[in-house]
């Protein structure tokens, strides 16, 4: 259950204020936010994402209003609550697939069972690779990653920033899937920031920013 | 996964980088430690060695070589002095104990050393098996002597004349081992000490130029002779034996030493009396400690420089492990903040970041002091035998501390300065950077 009210950012003194919508959804709930580039698409994301602090307002996670808690705290709460998918994918170039999950799951400090993240690998095609190192990862698998690392922790938030944008049609409408497939695995919110009108049909709930 | 094994894959991604670190932060400890080893097992050396003589009285000449000579037993000595004429001097109340020594031959290329038992206790040096000489022509052994001759109380050996071992110049009196001395890591121990009847009934024998009487007489012969030793050397061996024992005691005053070792009573002593023996007396005076301080002070340079080098490799080092810590935590800033994502905390990059920095730190010191002990263990094979026992003399625990307190603070300052960026991270701006 995501809960956002009265959200404002301010990048620095004397300059307006970005104001953003509330924003309430129900268990297995998700969301869609659109808008074009500039509009505060990128810093919303980061908000909901604990990476920014806001000016005002309550941004509640998992029953926790997370713009109160102190730096330690919201590091932590980062790490278990909340799963972020890129546009471009990243990962630890030094280490292979499964260290990068591994590394991921360090820092949430969530204990995942070795079968479990196994059946992940599997269901996102990812078992062939997951000792490569990353550099050999083609742009499909790396897509893929990003997802798994958005979700081995089991996040209760998932948010993702332009995750078709870059993608074919195919690989649009394959992603859109996987991303709604393992929201629904990991019983989270997923909340798409995106200004892609093609994946508007994947949700019932849409904001315009 | 853990922090260690992130640090770890991150060293291995740049593993060239990471040796040449550990390279130069292993060279300047060897290059650190070796030098402090070789300036203090020296130091100590010649500190041992000089014992608590506070003066030494011999010939005239250069104070240095008397000192080199009849101290460190190194050099050649200056001369002979009146056995009489030193004795009169050692009566001076601020003198505690004064001991006379004299010396000309060796056995083997150890010096024999004849004096009294007073002269163990400037080295603290213990009788270890047998006793100390009673009789002329018995000898003890320093702990080296014994050990690399592999002699044993009761076998004899010939001595011969000179400080360097030769087959030609051989005395005929055979000497006997009565006793040796317990190991003490100072000149002692390469000695062979007798007293000084001895090495004066050696040359006695052997000639008779300084019995006074005999004195013309002996000038004839002498003509006769072939020059081709010294003085004291000059061949009599046909001499009357009752002729000697006739005259043993008149030639008593006539007796002469090489040095005398002095303990004063009284540091007072030290600025007046060799004012007064240099001036009154036709012997010389030298205070060791200040001739060895001033032979240092010229030694001492190519150390002192070469741990300027030292120092400045440790610098670079600094420099180097800096750069690549600076290095990663820029170039890998979207990489840190991805961990930032996943609920890292900044405490927790800086540990990965430090985990790099020690780990070098701690494979460079256990190179740079394997590095350090092989380089003086081929030095110590390479250099003449005199120096071994210096060189191979352990370094103090707290220099070896020293160093590595210094290496760790170098690197504690090249950690500091690097995980500035982590502190003032701002993630959500290198996230928006998108591309890394």
């Amino acid at each position: 259950m995501i809960q956002v009210h009265n959200l404002s950012f301010r990048y620095r003194k004397g300059t307006q204020d970005f104001r953003f919508p509330n924003i309430s959804l129900e268990q297995h709930e998700h969301m869609l936010v659109l808008g074009p580039s500039g509009i505060g698409k990128t810093t919303l994301l980061h908000l909901l994402a604990g990476l920014l602090r806001p000016q005002n307002g309550d941004i509640i996670v998992n029953n926790t209003n997370f713009t109160k808690l102190s730096e330690n705290a919201l590091d932590r709460f980062r790490g278990k609550n909340i799963g972020l998918v890129f546009q471009k994918n990243h990962a630890i170039s030094s280490l292979t697939l499964l260290e990068n999950l591994q590394t991921r799951l360090l820092f949430s400090r969530q204990q995942v069972k070795t079968p479990e993240i196994d059946a992940l690998l599997n269901e996102l095609q990812l078992t062939d690779c997951k000792n490569s190192k990353i550099n050999t990862l083609s742009e499909g698998q790396l897509q893929r990653l990003g997802i798994a690392m958005a979700v081995i922790h089991k996040p209760k938030l998932i948010l993702a920033d332009e995750p078709t944008s870059s993608l074919d049609d195919e690989n649009c409408k394959r992603v859109m899937a996987l991303l709604l497939e393992q929201a629904k695995r990991t019983k989270a919110n997923l909340i798409v920031i995106t200004h892609d009108n093609r994946i508007k049909s994947h949700f019932t709930k849409t904001i315009q920013l | 996964m853990n922090l260690w094994k992130l640090s770890f894959k991150n060293m291995q991604s740049k593993a060239l980088f990471t040796l040449l670190s550990v390279l130069a932060f292993a060279l300047s400890i060897a290059l650190l430690l070796g030098v402090q080893q070789i300036e203090h097992g020296l130091k100590q050396h010649t500190e041992n060695s000089l014992g608590q003589i506070d003066l030494v009285v011999g010939a005239k000449g250069s104070p240095l070589q008397l000192v080199l000579s009849a101290v460190l037993h190194m050099d050649n000595p200056t001369g002979n002095i009146s056995y009489t004429e030193a004795l009169r001097m050692a009566k001076n109340p601020m003198i505690k104990t004064a001991v006379p020594i004299s010396y000309g031959d060796n056995y083997k290329g150890y010096k024999i050393v004849g004096t009294q038992q007073e002269f163990t206790a400037f080295y603290k040096a213990k009788i270890h098996n047998g006793i100390w000489p009673k009789n002329p022509m018995e000898v003890v052994l320093g702990a080296t002597v014994a050990k690399r001759l592999k002699l044993r109380i009761g076998d004899s050996f010939l001595s011969s004349h000179g400080l360097i071992d030769n087959a030609i110049d051989v005395h005929n009196t055979p000497l006997i081992v009565v006793g040796t001395l317990a190991p003490t890591n100072k000149v002692i121990d390469r000695l062979i000490l007798t007293n000084l009847e001895s090495v004066w009934e050696v040359h006695d024998h052997e000639s008779g130029h300084h019995h006074e009487v005999e004195e013309n007489h002996e000038k004839e012969e002498d003509k006769s002779r072939e020059h081709d030793h010294e003085d004291e050397e000059k061949g009599d061996h046909d001499h009357n034996e009752a002729v000697h024992e006739k005259h043993h005691d008149q030639h008593q005053n006539h007796k002469e030493i090489t040095a005398l070792l002095i303990n004063f009573r009284n540091p007072v002593a030290l600025l007046n009396l060799p004012r007064s023996i240099n001036k009154n007396t036709n012997m010389q005076a030298a205070l060791p400690n200040y001739e060895i301080e001033r032979l240092q002070q010229f030694t001492g340079l190519g150390l002192k420089t070469l741990s300027w080098i030292a120092y400045g490799i440790l610098t670079i080092s600094s420099l180097i492990i800096f750069i690549n810590l600076y290095k990663m935590v820029k170039e890998r800033a979207f990489d840190l903040a991805l961990l930032r994502t996943y609920g890292a905390q900044p405490l927790e990059l800086i540990k990965i970041v430090s985990y790099e920095a020690f780990f070098v730190g701690i494979i460079a010191s256990i190179f740079g002091l394997a590095l350090s002990q092989i380089g003086l263990y081929v030095m110590v094979e390479m250099l003449s035998t005199n120096y071994q026992q210096a060189l191979q003399t352990p370094l103090p625990i707290n220099n070896y501390l020293q160093t590595l307190l210094l290496v760790f603070l170098a690197i504690i300052v090249a950690i500091m300065l690097a995980i500035y960026p982590i502190i003032k991270m701002n993630i959500s701006n290198i996230l928006s950077r998108s591309t890394p």
